[in-house]
């Protein structure tokens, strides 16, 4: 198996009354498969050898342990994701997989979507991390889409959040920095317009983003003079009115 | 749904929230099924609790019940780690009942001896009870009987006789109740001897049988005036005084007659007084004296008290 994905488990022991009716612990069925994956390449596993393990247990391994064998196919999907290709060696083996572990095709579609939800998020996040998105990052991006067969509203779902997620990080560091140059608001009206989304910012952020501009424009402009209310000398100059002063 | 967790390793593991559980999840069993095992399961610990007098029979069918009922039947394939297939368990409730069953038929034939002894028993204590109660009846009878012999005998004033009446109803006394009944008949021919004591004038011979018996019965009031006419006939009226009233604040009126005989009520002179003529009375002596009241009839009257000796 590649790079011990699986590991081989001790077999549970045998209780005293199990050994006097003959039993045997039906958990060691699903171990016993599970060290058949850690030890064997899965070509070299077949149906016989998982009929062999239902024959000696006296069980259905689909109707007692769905969900390891569930867990056994999503954890190799995530592992030949690793790279987020999915070669021809990588699809024969997952059918295979799934032939040999008889996994419905409801649940190899649940499984196929709930692992391809996390990939694809994976990649997005870091293909975005630049700030940007190439036309060589969208294709790999698709590619993941159609070998993982994800829907696309998911798709369209995952990458709006993940690029608001960006940007609302981006912003965040710079609030942090409690500096707001018109340099970084280009840059970040750039990175939004390179992801092609619209800047929302909830109402608190908006008025940091106003107070840290308004901030950099009284450290690094002349002061901006405005019309009084009242009659001053002529050679004075009004910078700053405040209301309700008595 | 049954789970045999951590079998990835912890760097490979994915959708952990999706992928858990273990291992001792319960198979889902119809619920018709499900009723008929906890109905099975009430019947034998009913049964194990109608047999709680002989504890083996008890545990079981206690724990057939207790392996029928699905609570029970989980635990026990949780706890001793195997499952009790439906064969496993036909073959222990198969055993246990035919394990029962001599026990049953032996145990059956223990309870109907120890009815029937008991019966036995029960029949016997009845018997002793019952020639007991005989005894004491035949018993109380033979009291009675000398008893009330004896009390008519003293009626007729034959003392002696009564008295050896008495003493045999003493052998037949038993119960303190009956103690109690003879010394009161005792008391009585005591006292109807003295009354003839006093009835031929023989005062002095029974003033000291009349002080004994008093100290027994000090609430007879017939005692007391006896005494009492004992008293005022041997010159002792103060101490016939005190008896008649004693006799007296008991009731008896004989003793009132007595105390007015022996004590009774006399008149002396304490003053003088001015009488008016119209009935009043002055306190002056002079001229004047009773001059609104048709004057003076007589300047000395005698003012009496009256007055008892004792």
């Amino acid at each position: 198996m590649r790079e011990n994905v699986f590991k081989i488990v001790p077999l549970v022991k045998v209780s005293f009354l199990q050994k006097i009716f003959k039993q045997l612990p039906i958990e060691n069925s699903v171990i016993e498969v599970n060290n058949l994956l850690a030890s064997y390449s899965l070509k070299e596993i077949s149906n016989e050898n998982i009929y062999a393990i239902e024959q000696r247990y006296q069980l259905n391994l689909e109707k007692e342990f769905k969900l390891n064998l569930e867990e056994f196919y999503a954890v190799y999907l995530n592992h030949c994701l690793r790279d987020g290709i999915l070669n021809n060696l990588d699809i024969e083996n997952l059918d295979h997989l799934k032939l040999i572990l008889s996994l419905s095709k409801d649940s190899v579609e649940k499984l196929n979507h709930n692992i391809g939800v996390i990939v694809y998020r994976h990649f997005f996040e870091k293909v975005i991390s630049r700030g940007g998105l190439e036309k060589k990052e969208q294709d790999f991006l698709d590619k993941i889409e159609n070998d993982l067969q994800l829907p696309k509203s998911f798709v369209n779902t995952i990458s709006i959040e993940v690029k608001r997620n960006f940007i609302q990080n981006h912003v965040e560091t710079v609030i942090k920095n409690q500096e707001l140059s018109p340099d970084t608001e280009r840059e970040i009206n750039n990175i939004a317009e390179n992801l092609k989304i619209d800047l929302l910012f909830s109402k608190e952020i908006t008025k940091q983003l106003q107070r840290l501009r308004l901030y950099w424009e009284l450290e690094n402009l002349p002061l901006s003079t405005i019309e009084s209310d009242i009659v001053i000398q002529k050679s004075e100059r009004c910078y700053f009115k405040i209301n309700s002063v008595k | 749904m049954k789970y045999v967790p951590n079998l990835i390793p912890e760097k490979s593991q994915v959708l952990k929230h999706y992928f858990k559980g273990n291992t001792k999840e319960t198979k889902k069993t119809k619920s018709s099924m499900k009723i008929l095992r906890w109905i099975g399961g009430v019947f034998f610990f009913l049964f194990a609790l109608l047999y709680l007098k002989h504890p083996l029979l008890t545990i079981l069918f206690g724990f057939l019940g207790f392996m029928i009922l699905p609570f029970g039947h989980n635990w026990l394939e949780n706890k001793f780690r195997f499952i009790l297939t439906t064969k496993i368990k036909s073959v222990f409730a198969f055993i246990i009942l035919m394990f029962s069953f001599p026990l049953l038929a032996h145990y059956s034939e223990v309870d109907k001896k120890e009815a029937h002894l008991l019966k036995i028993k029960l029949e016997n204590e009845e018997k002793v009870k019952a020639e007991l109660e005989r005894k004491e009846k035949i018993r109380n009878d033979s009291l009675t009987y000398y008893i009330n012999t004896s009390s008519k005998l003293a009626d007729k004033h034959k003392t002696d006789e009564a008295a050896k009446q008495l003493k045999i109803a003493t052998l037949f006394s038993k119960l303190p109740v009956d103690n109690e009944r003879i010394v009161i008949e005792e008391n009585n021919i005591s006292a109807i001897k003295i009354f003839d004591l006093v009835k031929a004038e023989k005062y002095k011979l029974a003033i000291p049988q009349l002080d004994v018996l008093i100290l027994k019965q000090d609430d007879n009031a017939n005692l007391y005036y006896n005494r009492a006419l004992c008293f005022s006939k041997t010159g002792k009226i103060k101490e016939a005084v005190d008896d008649c009233m004693q006799a007296i604040k008991f009731g008896d009126k004989k003793a009132d007659k007595l105390y007015n005989k022996i004590n009774p009520i006399k008149k002396r002179i304490v003053g003088y007084i001015t009488r008016c003529c119209d009935g009043s009375t002055s306190g002056s002596t002079g001229r004047g004296t009773c001059s609104h009241h048709g004057g003076v009839c007589d300047w000395s009257e005698p003012v009496y008290e009256e007055y008892r000796k004792y």
